[in-house]
């Protein structure tokens, strides 16, 4: 045999290839047939959600993006999740290829109920459950051209009984410790909501709670990156000016960014719409790539960015970034 | 000299033409006075050969080739001679049933006799069949390409009322075809032992029922099972894979007609397809050659 020849070696964790989640820490997906069993050899895992400690072996063997999703009941969360994976089950998506995953029936759980075979009228989200710890599912992506070496992408959604129960309790807010080694905060605010005069204060002071206990415990910092997503962006009303405009998102943007801008290393704002409407003429995915990219492109926390400092945001300029933002999105439509 | 044989494992779900392909393989590899292309000339037949040699005689026959069922699994062995060459290889093909690929996806279990089987793999055959893809369509689609239009699905869902009756819960067997053979593949480098990358011939069979005019089969499956061919893309430490449109059968034996039409062929290998750059369009024996050329270099 050639001195060149790879081998595999079966007591360690396959070469390059995905790492083997530690033994019984993943969460089953939903199997109503299926029976508790006895420890087994011959079992292969069970490819659900993996628990923070399930997922050791993937941070410990690569840097790992670490996003958690966070938001009010029906928000988007889920929606975001599954739409991400059915992207890349599509062919390659901002500019990454799919590497692998060691949570593909977590995925198909979850997506399940927007496709023909749930034969539903319309599509709809598997809700999430609540669970004791943070559950995330895992993508394994590569560069178009597989230059450099795989990118391991971990993603969890807080449910939204745990959001609102943290924007009410520091104790429960205590719990989701995983958001101070998070990569990234994805707080979803829905868009629907936002449009509706009643609820749209509620929407707003939530998440304004939310990031203030979060820093207030310690559970976000200047190192923290947080993205805020304005979600179901299809349903927000054309203007006379033929735009997209949601009148209260500058308040939102102008609150949150006074209540944590300068608190954090970056806090951005973005339009998405994972499912739009089936009478909408939005397409699909809408804003995701462009998020997907960023998250990508990032540094990870606590890790300094290529080729300086990681930068602190102060409100002023991220509402200037905002607003140009909003501009180059006027000028695609 | 010969070392142990070299076996080339059949992978792919339930009814997607791996015992078909197994027995016109057998056939050209055994009868290779044909005088068709063939890059693989028999040496050696195995002491038990009733398994394959039941095969092809039902592929001889134009009737399709049986599914391998567990209970029945086999091994096919052989001795051939390059032609290129000049080397001689012992082959081993073990012929799975799709319900066991199907089972470790299901049930999430897999069996000691397969765990041995992989560390002595040093190439795979992955079978993807046109009519047995599921692909996963989303509500948000135009069209159901399984075949049936998505307001016929809406409209058996709904209630009178306009709400959704009879939805169906989540099953690992609603799962698209290519997620399946992504995880299939990812619990096959576990205990993969041989040199990597390891080879992986893409066999799109059927070929017939499947071809675009103008068409590759690396473009039509790219098309058909992107998250596939990404997987296989983006991991080339690996995997090194190449596409082959193959038609075993030659044609569809369910239009009236065509079993007699191909049955009335003198040589019954002039009814294989095999599409790939560079390849004999009717060698049957070229994925397995380019599967023991990927490996040559570690033989020694």
């Amino acid at each position: 045999m050639a001195e060149s020849a790879q081998k595999q070696d079966a007591n360690t964790e396959p070469q390059d290839g995905l790492v083997e989640a530690e033994p019984g820490a993943t969460a089953t997906p939903e199997e109503p047939e299926t029976q508790p069993t006895p420890p087994d050899p011959n079992e292969l895992p069970p490819g659900g959600p993996l628990t923070s400690h399930g997922a050791l072996p993937i941070t410990r063997a690569s840097q790992t993006h670490v996003v958690i999703l966070a938001g009010d009941l029906e928000s988007g969360k889920t929606t975001l999740l599954a739409c991400i994976y059915e992207k890349f089950r599509d062919g390659p998506f901002a500019g990454m290829l799919f590497a692998g995953s060691s949570t593909l029936p977590g995925f198909e759980l979850r997506c399940h109920d927007a496709r023909v075979e749930s034969r539903r009228g319309t599509a709809d989200t598997y809700r999430t459950r609540r669970s004791g710890t943070l559950e995330y599912l895992h993508l394994q992506l590569r560069d178009y051209e597989c230059i450099q070496t795989k990118i391991d992408v971990l993603i969890s959604d807080i449910t939204g009984e745990l959001f609102e129960e943290a924007c009410d309790s520091a104790e429960v807010c205590r719990e989701i410790s995983d958001l101070s080694r998070a990569d990234h905060v994805a707080l979803l605010l829905d868009g629907k909501k936002l449009t509706d005069s009643r609820q749209r204060h509620n929407v707003l002071r939530r998440a304004d709670q939310l990031l203030r206990r979060c820093r207030q415990e310690g559970l976000i910092d200047d190192g923290s990156r947080i993205d805020v997503l304005f979600t179901k962006w299809d349903v927000v009303p054309v203007s006379d000016s033929g735009h997209r405009e949601l009148d209260f998102e500058a308040h939102v943007v102008e609150t949150l960014s006074a209540s944590i801008g300068s608190s954090v290393a970056a806090l951005r704002f973005h339009h998405i719409a994972a499912r739009p409407e089936p009478a909408s003429t939005m397409e699909e995915a809408f804003g995701v790539e462009e998020l997907v990219r960023e998250w990508l492109q990032d540094g990870f926390r606590n890790w300094p960015s290529p080729g300086g400092e990681m930068s602190h945001d102060d409100a002023g300029r991220e509402m200037s970034r905002y607003r140009n933002r909003r501009l180059r999105e006027r000028s695609q439509l | 000299m010969i070392g142990h044989h070299k076996t080339q494992m059949f992978l792919g779900l339930p009814a997607t033409g791996k015992s078909t392909f197994l027995a016109a393989l057998w056939h050209v590899i055994e009868s290779n006075r044909d005088g068709l292309g063939c890059s693989l000339a028999l040496e050696e037949l195995d002491d038990d050969c009733q398994y394959v040699n039941s095969l092809s005689k039902e592929w001889r026959e134009c009737e399709d080739v049986a599914r391998t069922r567990p209970e029945n699994e086999q091994t096919a062995r052989v001795v051939v001679r390059e032609k290129s060459s000049g080397r001689r290889v012992a082959l081993r093909f073990p012929d799975l049933s799709g319900e066991t690929f199907r089972d470790q996806w299901e049930k999430r279990f897999w069996t000691p006799e397969y765990v041995e089987l992989l560390s002595a793999v040093s190439g795979l055959l992955l079978f993807v069949h046109p009519k047995a893809i599921r692909r996963g369509s989303r509500l948000v689609e135009c069209d159901d390409p399984d075949g049936e239009s998505l307001p016929d699905v809406v409209e058996r869902g709904r209630t009178p009322n306009g709400a959704s009756e009879g939805a169906v819960k989540w099953s690992p067997k609603y799962t698209p075809t290519a997620v399946q053979l992504v995880e299939l593949l990812q619990f096959a480098t576990r205990k993969l032992r041989g040199p990597a990358p390891c080879p992986v011939a893409v066999i799109v069979s059927a070929w017939d029922l499947a071809r675009v005019d103008g068409v590759p089969p690396e473009q039509w499956f790219a098309d058909r099972l992107p998250l596939l061919s990404q997987y296989l893309r983006a991991n080339p430490e690996l995997f090194v894979s190449r596409v082959f449109g193959i038609s075993a059968l030659g044609d569809d034996l369910t239009i009236s007609g065509k079993a007699a039409e191909l049955a009335a062929m003198v040589r019954p290998s002039e009814r294989i397809i095999v599409v790939a750059p560079g390849e004999d369009a009717n060698d049957i024996t070229a994925p397995i050659r380019w599967i023991l050329n990927q490996t040559a270099v570690h033989d020694d």
